[in-house]
Parts: C-alpha cells; structure tokens; sequence
C-alpha cells in the first residue's frame, strides 16, 4: 500500500514539474478543434511560438477520419514501427512556428478520438508511441491536412520531457532488425 | 328505333347511377377499433424470380437507411475522456444529435431535390453529355479517393440553393454560369406539381409482414390476413423518424425505412435513380460542408463533419428494385457480395464464406456457381431475427470484423515489401536464402518442401491462375491510389521485386542436388502448407500448422527480420507479432502470401474498404441485381423462348400443311454438326409423301424458311437416342443472339476476372439451330405424315400454355395497397372473399364503386378511422345547391365529414372535413 502512494506521489510530482501542457479542445462548436499549449516558467516554447505563455491554435477538419480510415489504420497500426522518427535530428521551433501558422494540420497522440481500431488501454500502442522517444513523458503528432481537409501526411513529432519541450520529423522508415 | 334505344340507355344509366350512390344508405364498418394506416407505405410488390430479376432495373422508392453508430461512440467516448466529461452521457447525447441531424439533413436534401433547388446530378455518365464540367470531374474522381473536386463543384451553387425555388430563370442563370444545366436537370420540371415526390421516413424496430415483399414470391404463400395482423401492430415495428428520436435504446446503429411517394411512375422510372445518385452525392456534402444544421448537432457539430459517411450508411434498397443502377463490373460484384454477410443465420462469419478462403473464387466466380439463387423467399433468413436492430448489428459486425481483417492483410503486405524494398538488400539476402536452404538440406527440413512446391505453383502452368492474378495487378491503378500515400511505393515496384524473387527461388528450387533431397523426403504433412496452397490445391489438411511450423524450423535463433520497435525496453527479444520472418526461407514463402493477399483485398475492396467515394447502396435483398446485369440470367428468357417457340411450331405448322409427311432421314444428323437447310435439300435428304413432287417440297420450303434456308446452323437433336434408327423430323428453327452494346459490356475469362471492355470495343454473337427430334415411331413408315400440321399446332399451343404456366422463370408480380387492405379489412371484418383477387391487385375493395371512390379520396384528404359511410343524408340547411350529401362519420370526431357530390357519388363538388376530432 505505501508503494502504491509512493508512486502516485511520485506521478503527480513529475506532472508539476512538467514543462509543457499541451490541451485539445474538441468543443468548440464555432471554430473547431483547437489545440493549446501551457508552458510552465521554465518553458520556453510558448514565447516562440506566440510571445504568450500559453499559445492556442486551430486545428483543420478531418473528414472521413471518424470511422473506416485505410491511412489513418496504417497510422495507428504502423507508428513507431514503419513510422518512426530519428531522435539525432531535432526541428527547430521557427519552422514548426511556421507550420501551426500556415498549415492544416491535426494532432494526434495515443488516445486520439480518430483511434477506433484500438481499445482505449491498449498497451501495444502506447509502446508504439512511447518507442518514438523513449524517455519523453508525452508524445504528441502532428499531421498535414490538404487544403481541402483531408489526411495529407504525418510531419512532426513532439516530444516532451521533464524540462523541455522538442520537435523531430516524422518519417516512412521502418524500425527492423535484420 | 334511335329513340327507343337512348330512352333504354338513359333508363339503364340513371338506375346505374342511382344505384352508386343510394345502394345500401349506411355502411357500417365492421372492424372501426382498428386504426387506419395512416403511414404512407408504398404498395408490397410480390415478384417472382424473373420479375425480380427485370425489377432490378427500376429504382427503387423503399429503402432502408442502415445508420451504424458504433465509431462514432468511439470517438465520442475517446473526446470524453479527452475533454474529462461523463463518458456515457456525452455518447448517448451525441449519438442522439446525430441521428437527429442526419434525419434533418436527409429530409433537407430531399426537399431541395423535389422542390428543383437543387439539380439532378447523373449517374450515367455516359448517358448527358450536357454537364461537361460534372462529367469531367466525375472521370477525373474514378481513381482518386477523396474526390474535393466534386465538392468544389456543388458547394457553387449549394448555399445559393436555399432561397430558390425551383429551376425559375433566374436560378437557371446561375446554374448555367457554373455548368450547362438546363431545365430537364431539375426534379420539379418533370412533375406535374410541386411535392409531387413525397418523403416517408420510419424507424423501424422489426421486419414483419409488413415487409412482406421480402418474405414471399407471390401472395398465395402469404395471407392476406398474416399482413392485417401485422399492419394492427405496425406501432410495434415502427415509429416516425421524429418519435424514434427520443429512443436511444440501441446506441450502435439504427435502421430507417425510408417511403417515397409519387403518383407518376414513368418519370420515377426515368429519373429515379439520378434522384438516389444526387441524394447521396449532396448527403455526403451538406454534412461535411455544410453549416445549416449546426444548430441540431450542437456542440457535436464539427465532430460529426469528420464521420465518413460511407462507412456509416447502407443505403439499402428494399425489395427487388434498386437504388444505383445495376452494372456488371468488379465493383458492383463485389458490394453485392456482401449480400452473404447480412444473412441472419450466421452468428459469426461463415468460414465457407469467399471472402475468407485463403485464396478467393472472387465474386465473380461465386455468382457463376450459382445462377439462380432463391429470391423473396426471406433469403437474408430475417423471419429468424425480426429485431432490425439486432440484424443490422450482426450484419454490421460482420462486415467490419471482415473488413477490418482484410485490411489488415492488405497493410501487412505493402508494408512487408515496403521492408523489403527499402531495408533488405537483395544480394545480402540472396545469399542467405542459398545458405539457408544449404542448411536445410543437411538436417532434410520440410521447409525446402513446403517452399518449392509454393513457388512451384507460381511459376508452373498447372497453376499459372496465380501468375494470371499478378498480371492483373498490375493493371490495376487502383491499388496505387489505395496504398501510394501510405508506402511511397507504386504497386509495379513491389511486383517487380516479388517476381526477382520468385525467380531466384525458382532457380535455387530447381538447382540439380536439389534431386537427391526430393528423391529422399516423403511428402511432408500437407498441413505445413500456406492456407492459400492448401485451398489451390485441395489437400486434406485438418488444421493450420504453417504458422507454427514456420517458427519451429528457426527454433532458438533470432528471427531473420522483425520489427524492433520495443527494443528499448527489451533489447533483441521481439514478439511474434513483430516478426516479419523467422528465416530467410519463411521471408520467400512470406512474400509469396502477402502477394496473393493483396489480390484477394482488391477483390473486395469496395465491399469492406470504406473509401469515403460514395455511400453503398448494395442491392441486398436482390441477388438477381448483378446476375441480369452480367447476362447470367435473363429475366425474359423464358418468355421469348416460348414465344420464338410457338412461332416456330405454328411455322412448322404452315409447312406441314403444304409438305406433309416431311422427314429427314436417312443421313447421319450428329449434334452441334454445322448444316443449313439449303443444304439438306440440295443433297436430297429428305425424305417426303411420295404423293407430293420433289420439286413442290422444294419450293415450298423455300418459300417458307425463306431467308434462313441458306444459314448455316448448328444441329441440335432431342430425344436423342443412338440406338434409334436415324429417322429425324423437323423441329423448327430457333436463332438466339447475344447482343452487348452496353456501356459495361465485360469479357470472362478463364480465371473469373472481369475486365471490362475497351470503349470502342463491340461484342456481337448470334447462334442458330435446326432442330430435330428422333422419330422411333415412325422408322416403319416415315411417310405416312404422323407429323403434319395438327400436330404441330397442337405442341404449339401446349407448349405456350406450358412455358407461360412457369411461376419461376416467366414474370409474374403481384400487388397489395397497405392502405386498401386494411380499409377492407375494417370496412368487412374479414378479408372478404371476393375481394382478395382486386387486393392482390393493388386495387381498393370497399362494399361498391361508390366506397372504392371515397376511400381512395380519404387518403388523400387524410380522413382516417372511418366508422359510417351515410348516404341517406340529402339535404341540408349548410347545402345551398341541393347536391346530395354524403356523412362520413370518424372515430374521435363529434361532427361527420361531409361530401357533397352532384349526381353520381364520383362527382364530388365540396368535401367539408370535420373539425372536431380529438387529435
């Protein structure tokens, strides 16, 4: 028993020493989805990506993504596996500045509500998620829509840790031993 | 004389009239406790088979809408958790918007359609060439999945649609600046009135007789009664769309029957299914795109944007008609075999099922084994499970366990030869497959076995079906436009790896010390085989092993080629269903297996993939839908060969009058032998009435046969009996053609795969026979004219008599009015015995003229519940114009309705419609 309250305590201790919040918002009846990221005094992503403390920006549409999705499949099915990221080369915030100002785009993150092939405790896929960048706390994706709203391809990944916050690009390479 | 007969003809006619509307003073009905139908159904129609199969080219004005729910309260469950909200509250007020939305937005396109707000949109593009841009887009969209052009197309006239309406000239100039509509394209301009097309929309709970239709061929094997008794408890098996709403009993799907109503059937005929196409096409829009019902869905509203709407409806013809126009092509085939899914008798997917065979007949092959299934004979086995609901539920289940299954394979494959391609190096890996199989050889594995003779199936002709499937393939864009955005890799590029492949195993399998290693082994356990293997070549295996056998030829060393995703945490020890092969021999016979699974996916994608394209309307409740589209069956067939028959008889007839005693004998006749007739008699082989001149017979027969005395026919022989002398008499002469100038003219081949024609292509055939029959009785005598004219007009007769009394294959429909039939009933109590013929006519039957004539007019002026039809009231302080009166008195009305007519009961000048009904 006292385990168990050590590590819950240690759990809600790592949450407040995170960095970075990062909130979807799916109710928002006028302007759609929205996502928002918190920073925490020691976080500087915030400040570069709006000047602010916390940053919120819309999210596209995604249709068809509610229901049977082959791309969407192969997304949940395949990340971490066929979809995988190198570690080695960071992106900077100027360019993902760039990329919530200009671009469609959607996150995902293993709980997504676009998640219907998986039960909400698979363990699988959170290894899949958590294998992207193994010792972040949180894993968050972001996904290019077309101008039109439709799935265009996964580009970044965010990974964030203890103390800050970093963007890798997503890529089509599978992680195999042979 | 003159006189006389008008006086008589006056005299008969006032008694006439008089009897329609004095006959009887007061009706009284018998049954007035029952309810009326107030509900619009259109009437049941009972086909039999070849009815069936020619219904199926009329659209259909009944369908069911099949709303699945079971993603959508995924994600609502997931946005919950998301968004820390009550998780089952949240999903059963979502799931309630969206029905109530989707109904709305249903009704709404409805509405716009029939009004002529907005444009019928073909679904023939072959057929109008006057909307360019529209046919145009629709070309460019056939291989692209997510066709925005089409969007783009219609939301340029979409929101400007909601304050028009109709096809007035100042809309017609906008839609002209967008394409080249004109007035023919708009719904309103073929009726005669606005609202002529009338929406009906009904949850339904449970298939009854009210459903009969799909339940029986014809009305004798369903009485008349069973559809009364179902009718008085129509509230148990369904409600209004607007009552249902409130019932969120079953949260993952709903099934909807939708009436449409129209009095002009030949417009219907022609323009329903450009109705159906459009509805779907403008559905799918306005809940993507459109902000009208924002506030129905409420906080929802963006999320149901996002649903994929061809994933959660089946729009699903009810009855033998159909909502998309039938085509034989490898789509159409392919939704329709989903027909086998919706049966109601399998719990759990039937392992005999096509789809699930390790290598599939395809639907065409399937449909080819069995060219006349039952039809209306409850083939979906609905009487086992009324509960609508439930069935959709287990169909649906099926269809996604199915889909999400071949999918899977699909993923697995390209991603395998993405693997392949991109991580393995060919070289490095053909030496370790040699080496491998160098291993192999020394400890005398089946696995050489099992992977030579899978190869050798691939690349030998006794089994080149495989070879034939891959070459498919590779026609196939449509692969590409499936997997492209997903594998950065064309499907040529992973087939050209495959086939390097193949051909180096091929070479290793074949190698000379190879020999030594057969000539010693046993054939190994044919359960080690692929399924696929297993299946080509039916080998009696029991069970599965080829999984498990494959691991436990590496047993103890580390798989040749997994996924190592999970690494961080366990270094080197990967799950097995990480594994991509155990060794390099398991990769070869993998690669082999993703090959073939590909192609069994591709047959039946547009069964299980939802593409977002365009909703499924699969014609389930008709398997006769793709059988006459194909030319499998032809739903005429038997009635012009009745037809041609009995001409042919009755020609015969006329010849025999003239060559009595004609006999062709004393030649050798073989079946499918060639011959013309001209040559039968240019060779004298004939034998005749030795009272009649050569040269008369001759004449005659040319003068008879005409034209096709000089064709060349194939012979064909019945009561064929080679032990009979050769004494043979004309049958007559029978011509067939075939005859494909449609649009999806296709070729069969060999391998079942339909291709379909070049666009220019023509197909023509035409085949012509002589026919005989064996004539034992008169090997004695054959001159003695047993044959002659009576005779054959006799098998004339009989024969017509004969092939029309066919309840299968000659149409034969029946009709019954819901409405009718139940006014009959409350009228008699009973289904009256002499009106059951006008019943199972569609026909109205009421005590006499005068009641059919009101009862069809109360429908109309929706006067229900009727209790006492009074003629005896004439006239009235409220009737100026002494015209007689009719009272009509209604359950729950203090006042009657009263009908005032001049002169006979049909010329009705003022109905006055009570106004005191309780509601």
């Amino acid at each position: 028993m006292k385990g168990i309250i050590k590590i819950l305590v240690l759990f809600f201790w790592s949450l407040s020493l995170q960095a970075l919040e990062v909130k979807q918002n799916w109710l928002t009846p006028i302007k759609g989805k929205t996502i928002s990221f918190i920073c925490a005094a020691n976080e500087s992503l915030c400040y570069e990506l709006c000047e602010n403390s916390s940053c919120t920006f819309k999210e596209s549409a995604c249709y068809d993504c509610i229901g049977d999705n082959l791309e969407l499949q192969f997304f949940f099915n395949y990340i971490g596996r066929m979809i995988t990221t190198d570690l080695s080369s960071e992106v900077s915030t100027s360019e993902i500045q760039d990329f919530f100002a200009h671009e469609p785009f959607i996150s995902i993150d293993q709980k997504s509500p676009y998640n219907v092939y998986h039960g909400v405790q698979d363990k699988s896929l959170a290894l899949q998620f958590q294998s992207l960048c193994p010792k972040s706390l949180n894993q968050m994706i972001f996904y290019q829509m077309d101008g039109q709203g439709y799935l265009e391809e996964y580009r970044y990944l965010l990974c964030s840790y203890d103390s800050e916050t970093k963007f890798y690009r997503l890529r089509l390479d599978p992680k195999v031993n042979l | 004389m003159k006189k006389s007969s008008l006086l008589l003809l006056s005299i008969i006619f006032s008694l006439m009239t008089f009897n329609l509307w004095a006959k009887g003073e007061v009706t009284v009905y018998k049954r007035p406790d029952i309810n009326s139908l107030q509900s619009f159904f259109n009437p049941l129609n009972f086909f039999n088979r070849a009815a069936c199969a020619k219904e199926s080219k009329t659209p259909s004005r009944s369908a069911l809408f099949l709303l699945d729910n079971v993603n959508l309260g995924r994600t609502l469950y997931r946005v919950a958790q998301n968004q820390n909200l009550n998780k089952n509250e949240f999903v059963r007020s979502g799931i309630y918007h969206y029905r109530k939305t989707f109904l709305w937005v249903a009704k709404l396109i409805h509405q716009r359609l029939q009004s002529g707000r907005l444009p019928l949109l073909t679904s023939d593009l072959n057929e109008d060439d006057d909307l360019k841009i529209y046919h145009q887009i629709n070309k460019s969209c056939m291989l692209d999945q997510n066709c925005t052009s089409l969007d783009q197309y219609i939301s340029k006239f979409w929101s400007s649609t909601t304050n028009f309406t109709g096809y007035e000239k100042q809309h017609l100039a906008l839609f002209k600046t967008i394409d080249n509509f004109s007035k023919k394209d708009f719904l309103d301009a073929h009726l005669k009135q606005k609202g002529e097309l009338k929406w009906h929309c009904h949850r339904l709970h449970k298939f009854s007789k009210v459903n009969g239709q799909l339940f029986a061929t014809k009305l004798e094997s369903l009485e008349l009664g069973q559809i009364v008794a179902d009718l008085q408890d129509l509230e148990q098996n369904l409600t209004t769309c607007e009552e249902s709403l409130a019932e969120i009993d079953n949260l993952k799907n709903a099934v909807y029957q939708i009436e449409l109503e129209t009095n002009e059937e030949d417009k219907w005929e022609d323009l329903g299914f450009d109705y159906w196409h459009s509805f779907k096409l403008y559905l799918r829009y306005a809940l993507k795109h459109s902000d009208h019902h924002a506030s129905i869905s409420g906080i929802y509203h963006h999320i149901f944007k996002e649903i994929n709407l061809e994933d959660s409806l089946l729009m699903i013809p009810l009855g033998c008609e159909n909502i998309t126009k039938p085509k034989c092509d490898q789509e159409s085939l392919s939704l329709n075999s989903i027909r086998e899914l919706a049966k109601n008798t399998l719990d759990q997917l039937d392992p005999k099922l096509d789809y699930l065979q390790p290598l599939s007949l395809g639907p065409e092959d399937q449909m080819l084994l069995t060219p006349t299934p039952d039809v209306n004979t409850d083939i979906l086995n609905l009487s086992q499970e009324l509960n609508a609901d439930i069935w959709a539920s287990k169909f649906k289940e099926k269809l996604s366990t199915k889909g999400s299954l071949l999918k899977q394979d699909l993923l697995s494959a390209i991603s395998f030869y993405q693997i392949l391609s991109s991580k393995v190096n060919f070289a490095r890996y053909s030496k370790d497959l040699a080496l491998n199989i160098e291993e192999k050889l020394k400890v005398k594995d089946d696995e050489i076995h099992y992977l030579c003779r899978e190869f050798a199936a691939y690349d030998t002709s006794g089994a080149s079906l495989i070879k034939n499937e891959l070459s498919l393939l590779k026609t196939k864009n449509y692969l590409d436009s499936l997997t492209t955005d997903l594998v950065k890799m064309e499907t040529s590029e992973f087939l050209s790896l495959f086939e390097k492949l193949a051909s180096f195993v091929n070479t290793l399998c074949t190698q000379p010390k190879l020999n030594k290693y057969y000539a010693s082994k046993e054939t190994p356990k044919p359960e080690g085989f692929f399924p696929w293997y297993i299946k080509k070549f039916s080998l009696n295996a029991k069970s599965d092993l080829a999984l498990s056998l494959d691991k436990a030829f590496s047993a103890g060393k580390e798989p040749y080629l997994y996924f190592n995703f999970a690494d961080f945490l366990t270094p080197g020890l990967a799950e097995d269903k990480d594994v991509l092969c155990f060794s390099p021999i398991s990769c070869a016979r993998n690669s082999l297996k993703h090959i073939i699974n590909i192609y069994h996916a591709l047959e039946y994608s547009k069964a299980f993939v939802a593409l977002g394209d365009s909703i499924k309307s699969p014609a389930l409740f008709n398997p006769y839908t793709e059988r006459t589209a194909c030319g499998v069956y032809d739903p005429w067939y038997k009635t012009k060969y009745t037809i041609v028959n009995f001409f042919s008889n009755l020609t015969q007839a006329a010849i025999s009058t003239f060559t009595p005693g004609l006999v062709y004998t004393q030649f050798h006749l073989e079946p499918k032998q060639v011959l013309s007739m001209k040559q039968l008699i240019d060779e004298g082989k004939i034998e005749y009435d030795v009272n009649y001149s050569k040269q008369k017979i001759k004449t005659e027969l040319v003068a008879s046969l005409g034209p096709l005395l000089g064709i060349p026919c194939s012979v064909s022989i019945s009561n064929f009996d080679s032990k009979a002398m050769h004494m043979y008499q004309f049958g007559g002469v029978s011509l067939s053609q075939c005859h494909q100038n449609s649009k999806h003219k296709l070729f069969v081949s060999s391998s079942g795969e339909i291709t379909p024609n070049e666009p220019a292509s023509y197909s023509q055939c035409f085949s012509c026979s002589l026919n005989f029959e064996t004539v034992t009785l008169l090997s004695n005598n054959p001159v003695l004219a047993k044959a002659g004219p009576v005779y054959y007009l006799i098998r004339a007769f009989v024969g017509l008599i004969k092939g029309f009394r066919d309840n299968v294959n000659v149409p034969k429909s029946q009709e019954v009015d819901l409405y009718y039939l139940l006014e009959s009933y409350r009228k008699f109590g009973e289904i009256n015995k002499e009106c059951i013929k006008r019943l199972r006519d569609g026909k109205v039957c009421q005590k006499d003229a005068c009641e059919n004539f009101y009862v069809k007019m109360f429908r109309q002026l929706d006067i229900y519940n009727v209790e006492k039809i009074d003629h005896s009231k004439y006239f009235t302080a409220k009737n100026p114009h002494n015209y007689n009166e009719v009272h009509v008195s209604q359950r729950g009305c203090k006042s009657p309705t009263i009908i005032e007519t001049n002169g006979t009961c049909f010329d009705v000048v003022n109905v006055r419609k009570a106004k005191d009904c309780a509601p």
